[in-house]
């Protein structure tokens, strides 16, 4: 007699997510940064945007803890403005590149033939591009607005999604139980949404994790080039590039949106680390 | 009609290979009675599970192809309908069990919400009444504890459970015809034979049809009425199973039955049939078991023998069937 195991599946999946310090850690880090991007206006009294001449230049101190910028604007402040900032340009992008790249991946996959010679001809395409100056592209046909720079990243990254979930399908369809769900008399879609679907979502659940990170990372990269968020918002993207244009005159204003940045995509990827482990469905099985 | 349950007439069909359709099965026609358990024997790739998907449209379209012939179940013709059709008739009239219990289950839903979703697919229940069925089917099926069982994953239960689960799966909308493809070949010997006593058991119970495809011949003697032996895509021999173990008729068949282990016997080595199953794209002009057969003529070679009747409901694609009823070859 198999003895029924007390716990359920999710709880197996917890525990095995915890009972790893990488996983641990990035879900710390990450979490902070979000309370921080929520919650950071509790904590910290002064404006991002208010210009003060008098304190200009200030190293950490006591009462500005990441010091000022060339207009006396508090660093912290602008690290939490920028946090909500690279955060919401970082999961719209993903959302975008979840919804189509997970479409048209299933689309491909599962239907295969010249739908899938079409589609993946696009997305090689698209891959093959060099997303920095897909985004100059986009930017310069939609304008320069947040919004714009969510799309621009976000169809960036629609093959990472496509090239996963496509390959996935493939193997997936290929199992006994697809030609069962066949035999018990369940259509195309009801197959896909029911059958293939659930079967892959551990991998896509990782995937955005991973994503996520490189959207973020994205985003500075194109702040950096001055092809990023508009002035005067601030994402930490563009805090690094005033930083840098002043790096001799002080090296602060680098270094903490550097370290934020960093601080983001070392938690994302750990975060993606302990997710795919603690899914594996091989390892799951014990 | 007739009285036949399931009749297959001059089934071909192809798949298409580096291009080309090639013929898998060629002229295929048996039939079934309401009730009957029909075997469908032959080695690996002679078209026995390609004839039986066929019945339920199962095979992947564009690569697979039904080039000519009928089946017809229930008095109505599978190759003509639409897939939407075939939705109502998959896992209704008809359902399948496979060789593979470790992986024919999705292994992200409990057993008994895939046990639900086929009942409340084909008929009109209440959730709640459908998972009252499913218990049970569960129970109909000797799974002990059924009501707990069917809140386990497929990974949680053991091999002879799962094919249990999928035979629980496939009785529940009371199929008229059930299409066992080598249900026990992934089972070792004791779960084997509990399986194959569940069968007999649920037969006895249910009117029910069962389309028995196996390479074991030990398997057939045990559950089936009748026989077909298929070998490189094409019906060989039908018979009753006594008939068939009694005077085989075909070589290929002889063959077989040299083949199987026998405790009465001692041997050093057990009986093989010369040779290998030709590949599809170099099937022999003449008969196909030509090459490998003890008896085979020139006219063997140059042309396919058609089905004959051999009397007594037994059927023999050979040219020299009756010389060997008659005993005159050995």
């Amino acid at each position: 007699m198999v003895k029924t195991t007390q716990k359920t599946n999710l709880q197996k999946i917890i525990t095995r997510f915890f009972s790893r310090r990488i996983s641990v850690i990035g879900l710390f880090v990450f979490c902070l940064i979000l309370l921080l991007a929520v919650f950071g206006d509790l904590i910290c009294p002064y404006s991002p945007t208010k210009i003060i001449a008098r304190d200009r230049f200030q190293g950490p101190n006591p009462v500005h803890i990441f010091g000022t910028d060339d207009m006396g604007r508090d660093t912290f402040a602008r690290i939490i403005d920028g946090a909500r900032l690279t955060l919401l340009i970082s999961g719209g992008s993903v959302l975008i590149s979840l919804f189509f790249g997970t479409l048209l991946g299933l689309l491909a996959g599962y239907r295969q033939g010249k739908l899938d010679t079409i589609i993946s001809g696009l997305m090689d395409s698209l891959w093959a591009f060099p997303a920095i100056v897909l985004a100059m592209a986009i930017r310069a046909a939609l304008g320069a607005s947040i919004s714009n720079i969510i799309i621009a990243i976000g169809v960036a990254n629609i093959p990472d999604f496509y090239r996963i979930v496509r390959s996935r399908v493939i193997s997936v369809r290929e199992m006994e139980y697809i030609t069962g769900a066949y035999a018990i008399g369940l259509n195309d879609r009801q197959i896909i949404f029911r059958y293939v679907l659930p079967n892959i979502l551990s991998t896509l659940i990782v995937q955005v994790t991973l994503t996520a990170a490189k959207a973020a990372l994205a985003e500075a990269s194109l702040s950096f080039l001055g092809l990023g968020v508009p002035l005067p918002q601030a994402s930490w993207g563009t805090m690094l590039k005033s930083g840098y244009a002043l790096m001799r005159r002080t090296i602060w204003l680098s270094v903490f949106p550097g370290i934020f940045i960093m601080l983001l995509i070392i938690s994302l990827n750990f975060l993606g680390d302990g997710l795919r482990d603690a899914l594996d469905l091989r390892i799951r099985t014990d | 009609m007739n009285d036949h349950l399931l009749d297959i007439r001059h089934l071909t069909s192809a798949f298409l290979y580096n291009g080309k359709l090639v013929p898998v099965i060629m002229d295929v026609s048996y039939s079934m009675h309401s009730g009957e358990v029909l075997g469908v024997v032959g080695e690996s790739g002679s078209g026995k599970s390609v004839t039986a998907k066929n019945i339920m449209r199962l095979l992947p379209t564009p690569s697979a192809k039904v080039l000519g012939g009928e089946i017809w179940l229930d008095g109505e013709n599978m190759l003509v309908k639409s897939e939407r059709e075939m939705q109502n008739i998959r896992g209704n009239k008809v359902a399948m069990i496979f060789q593979e219990p470790m992986t024919s289950l999705n292994p992200v839903y409990t057993s008994g919400g895939q046990i639900v979703e086929a009942i409340m697919l084909h008929q009109k229940l209440k959730k709640n009444q459908a998972r009252q069925k499913a218990i049970e089917m569960l129970d109909l099926v000797g799974i002990p504890m059924p009501a707990e069982r069917l809140k386990a994953y497929p990974h949680e239960l053991s091999g002879g459970m799962r094919q249990r689960v999928m035979i629980a799966m496939a009785l529940c909308c009371n199929p008229k015809l059930l299409i066992a493809d080598e249900p026990t070949t992934a089972l070792d010997p004791t779960i084997q034979a509990q399986i194959l006593e569940l069968l007999k058991d649920i037969r006895s119970k249910i009117d029910m049809s069962i389309l028995y495809i196996t390479h074991d011949l030990s398997v057939v003697a045990e559950l089936c009425d009748r026989v077909v032996v298929m070998y490189a895509g094409m019906v060989q021999e039908i018979a009753e199973v006594y008939d068939l173990f009694d005077k085989p008729l075909h070589p290929y068949t002889i063959g077989l039955m040299q083949a199987m282990p026998r405790m009465d016997l001692k041997l050093n080595r057990l009986y093989n049939i010369p040779g290998v199953v030709p590949h599809v794209t170099q099937m022999p002009e003449g008969c196909h078991f030509a090459p490998r057969c003890p008896y085979a003529t020139s006219k063997c070679q140059d042309e396919c023998p058609p089905v004959m009747d051999a009397g007594n409901r037994h059927q023999v694609r050979c040219w020299r069937y009756q010389e060997i009823l008659k005993g005159m070859l050995k």
